[in-house]
């Protein structure tokens, strides 16, 4: 802010301080002080005026009456003195003679004539309107005048200051009234402003528990959830410690991993909503990749659901994280069986949309439901996180918010199309990518390690330590695990006699996991490093470094396929 | 004007006072109209001598008329005196164009050198002509018409019971005196000639 603009702000400061309506009563009372000194110097000066107009008169009157006074002729005398009769305003005139005696004169009422020429020459400057003029002929003074007039009526006065009265008063009266409104105008906007602070304070109480709600919302969905799958993960254990039948046995784990599994994809989830989940992008056949679904959405989606695929062979190939694809399939396939509560055919259908002028090309895929329909005023919140339908405990409020967050980070759009009653459409469009697609190398099986790779886990959290460390030893690994970096690095030190170091990422110590395997790369380029972790920010950094990384929760299955291949890349694999 | 009340009382009294002493004088045996100069009531040998000291101030004398000798302002009286004191107590104290006013008796002598007014009275002399001696000098000769000389510039006359008089302003003229138009307004009669 300039100098000057701080100044005109506090001079308009001031004059807002100034503007209250007792300055505004001074002013105004100033105002009529000022009108009533100018009217009063008007009076003075039309009085000092009239003075010089009657000693004027009075002198003419003594010229003219000097012959009749020193000689007697009261005719004469009276007829000088009555010619002033026709002015009003004298309202006395007499002459005295050298002796100072009465000759002549006339007074109008309430007036009256001094006796004598002393009395009067006594009386003349006291009522200032009142002159004694003597009468001389040559040097010799014969007598003397007394002349005394009255200023303009008080009638006549007050109707010459109306003018001035009326414009001095009415602009006092303005002063006030313009003051009285402009301060109640401040008051009023003083008041807005305290209102408009409440409703923001309001506003912000609303927003945070709103929040409060959703979290609460969101903990007694995942609650819910996780209670459920814990459930069925503990029951299960239960029951297989009780057990000895294979078939019985192998339908517990395939419970318990079935709950597990479904953890995971709640945490992930979240963490895709949450947007901290580094997608992991790579060319795919979406007809494969959803045809490869039809087993998962039967199961998810009961009995009562019949799914319908219509998928063209020439479907163009889309960059997109295909278990982010799969899911967001999942999570609209879930909300349309969640619309037909009795049942009924989820359609899924693939087109090519070839791009004009300013839109590329684009691949649609398309999930019709013949449900319940979404209101029109709710179409715009499904996408909203936390927003649910369903009870509490039914559902997080998650699915659809994944859908959005999917499609927005693969540069695609997301259409929603529903009539209430009749059923909805919600359409997936993705970029068109020029690549091949990339032949699906899922690997049903763990991979077995090819001869005996010495990998050092370096791990903090025994469970987990213990687990990978199962993990590797049953893919036919060897492994040797220590607490933090700082350890492998003094191991490493020692001899490096590893294949790999497998690495979790936040750890107790100097070093962490990411800086572990920049100084591996650093000191032994040859060794493999592959990290991994639960926390999606660290995921990020490793993945901008290059790193390989396994994100916890991760499969037997998905440990083998990194490990093989993080080995085929530092060519220890073969070995 | 309706309202204007003249101060009747003052003014009344006034004239009473006058009217008071002119019956006075009636009463006392003397005829107003006409007759000798001692038939003259007192009352307005007062006037006359009052009306005497002020012509003064409406008459202009010419310069040389003042000697620079004589520091006075002298008015002359010849032949019969009718004022006595009172000309000398209307005088005194006072001064025209700041010299002060005197008053010479010269009786019957016509010795009127330095006299500004010459007021001719009576005289039972045959040969009394106090204006003749005056010719072609700047002085203001005044007589009582009913009880003078004739020729005086001046002249007191009797009008209504009042003193009044009448001028010949040819003559103050031709002797060099300018008499005031307002004295000559109050005058009963004129003669510019």
């Amino acid at each position: 802010m300039t100098q000057a603009s701080q100044s005109r702000l506090s001079l308009g400061n001031v004059i807002a301080q100034m503007a209250t309506p007792l300055s505004a009563v001074l002013i105004a009372l100033m105002l009529l002080a000022a009108g009533l000194a100018a009217t009063f110097q008007l009076e003075q000066l039309a009085r000092i005026e009239k003075l010089r107009q009657t000693t004027a008169q009075a002198q003419i009157l003594a010229s003219g009456i000097a012959a009749p006074l020193a000689f007697d002729d009261d005719v004469a005398l009276q007829e000088y003195l009555n010619a002033l009769k026709a002015d009003p305003q004298i309202v006395a005139v007499a002459a005295y003679d050298g002796k100072g005696d009465f000759a002549g004169g006339f007074a109008r009422p309430p007036a009256r004539l001094p006796e004598g020429a002393e009395a009067a020459r006594r009386e003349a400057p006291s009522s200032a309107l009142a002159v004694t003029v003597p009468v001389k002929q040559g040097s010799t003074q014969l007598g003397s005048v007394y002349l005394m007039s009255t200023l303009d009526s008080l009638s006549r006065r007050l109707t010459r200051y109306l003018g001035i009265a009326v414009i001095v008063i009415a602009a006092s009266v303005l002063i006030v009234m313009l003051t009285a409104s402009y301060s109640s105008l401040r008051r009023a906007h003083q008041t807005l402003q305290a209102e408009i602070a409440g409703r923001q304070q309001a506003e912000e109480a609303l927003r945070q528990s709103q929040k409060m709600e959703a979290m609460g919302q969101l903990t007694g969905g995942v609650a819910h959830d996780f209670n459920n799958l814990l459930m069925v993960a503990s029951g299960g254990l239960d029951l297989m410690e009780r057990t000895s039948d294979p078939v019985r046995l192998e339908k517990l784990k395939a419970g318990i991993r079935q709950a597990v599994d479904r953890g995971a994809k709640l945490t992930r989830q979240l963490l895709a909503f949450s947007r901290r989940t580094p997608l992991n992008p790579e060319v795919i056949d979406l007809r494969e990749r959803i045809r490869g679904m039809d087993a998962l959405l039967e199961r998810s989606l009961g009995e009562s659901i019949e799914v319908a695929m219509h998928l063209p062979a020439d479907l163009w190939p889309v960059e997109v994280d295909a278990s982010e694809l799969e899911v967001a399939i999942l999570n609209i396939a879930l909300n349309a069986r969640d619309a037909m509560p009795r049942g009924g055919t989820i359609v899924i259908e693939g087109a090519n949309l070839p791009g004009n002028g300013d839109r590329p090309d684009q691949v649609q895929i398309a999930v019709t439901d013949s449900g319940a329909g979404i209101a029109p005023d709710l179409v715009n919140k499904i996408f909203e996180p936390f927003y649910t339908t369903k009870e509490v405990g039914q559902g997080t409020g998650l699915g659809l918010s994944q859908v959005y967050g999917f499609v927005r980070a693969s540069d695609g759009k997301v259409l929603v199309d529903s009539i209430v009653g009749r059923g909805t459409t919600i359409t997936l469009r993705l970029p068109r990518s020029l690549l091949p697609a990339k032949v699906s190398d899922r690997l049903t099986e763990p991979v077995a390690a090819f001869g005996k790779p010495r990998i050092l886990l370096v791990e903090d959290d025994d469970t987990v330590a213990d687990t990978v460390g199962g993990m590797l030893m049953a893919l036919g690994y060897e492994a040797e695990r220590v607490d933090n970096g700082d350890e492998a690095l003094r191991r490493l030190e020692g001899n490096v006699d590893f294949s790999l170091i497998l690495s979790d990422m936040i750890m107790p110590g100097e070093v962490s996991g990411m800086e572990l395997a920049l100084k591996i790369r650093q000191l032994w380029p040859h060794l493999g490093t592959m990290l991994m972790t639960g926390y999606s920010a660290a995921a990020a950094s490793a993945a901008k470094e290059g790193i390989p990384l396994l994100a916890k929760p991760f499969t037997i299955q998905d440990l083998s396929v990194q490990l093989m291949t993080a080995l085929d890349q530092s060519g220890q694999g073969s070995a | 004007m309706h309202d204007l009340i003249p101060p009747l009382c003052k003014r009344r009294a006034r004239r009473l006072r006058w009217a008071a002493l002119l019956s006075l004088s009636v009463l006392a045996g003397r005829a107003p109209a006409a007759g000798p100069a001692n038939s003259l009531s007192t009352l307005e040998r007062a006037i006359q001598a009052n009306f005497l000291f002020k012509f003064a101030p409406f008459v202009e004398w010419p310069p040389g008329a003042f000697s620079a000798t004589d520091r006075n302002f002298i008015i002359c009286v010849v032949g019969e005196d009718p004022f006595g004191t009172l000309l000398t107590d209307v005088v005194r104290g006072q001064k025209m164009v700041g010299r002060p006013v005197v008053v010479r008796r010269t009786g019957n002598e016509s010795g009127n050198t330095g006299c500004h007014i010459l007021f001719a009275g009576a005289s039972t002399d045959p040969g009394y002509a106090p204006f003749s001696t005056t010719e072609g000098q700047p002085i203001l000769t005044v007589a009582d018409k009913s009880a003078g000389p004739t020729g005086a510039m001046i002249e007191f006359v009797r009008q209504s019971g009042r003193v009044r008089f009448q001028i010949n302003d040819g003559a103050a003229r031709a002797h060099g005196l300018r008499i005031s138009s307002k004295l000559l307004g109050l005058a009963i009669a004129v003669d510019r000639k």
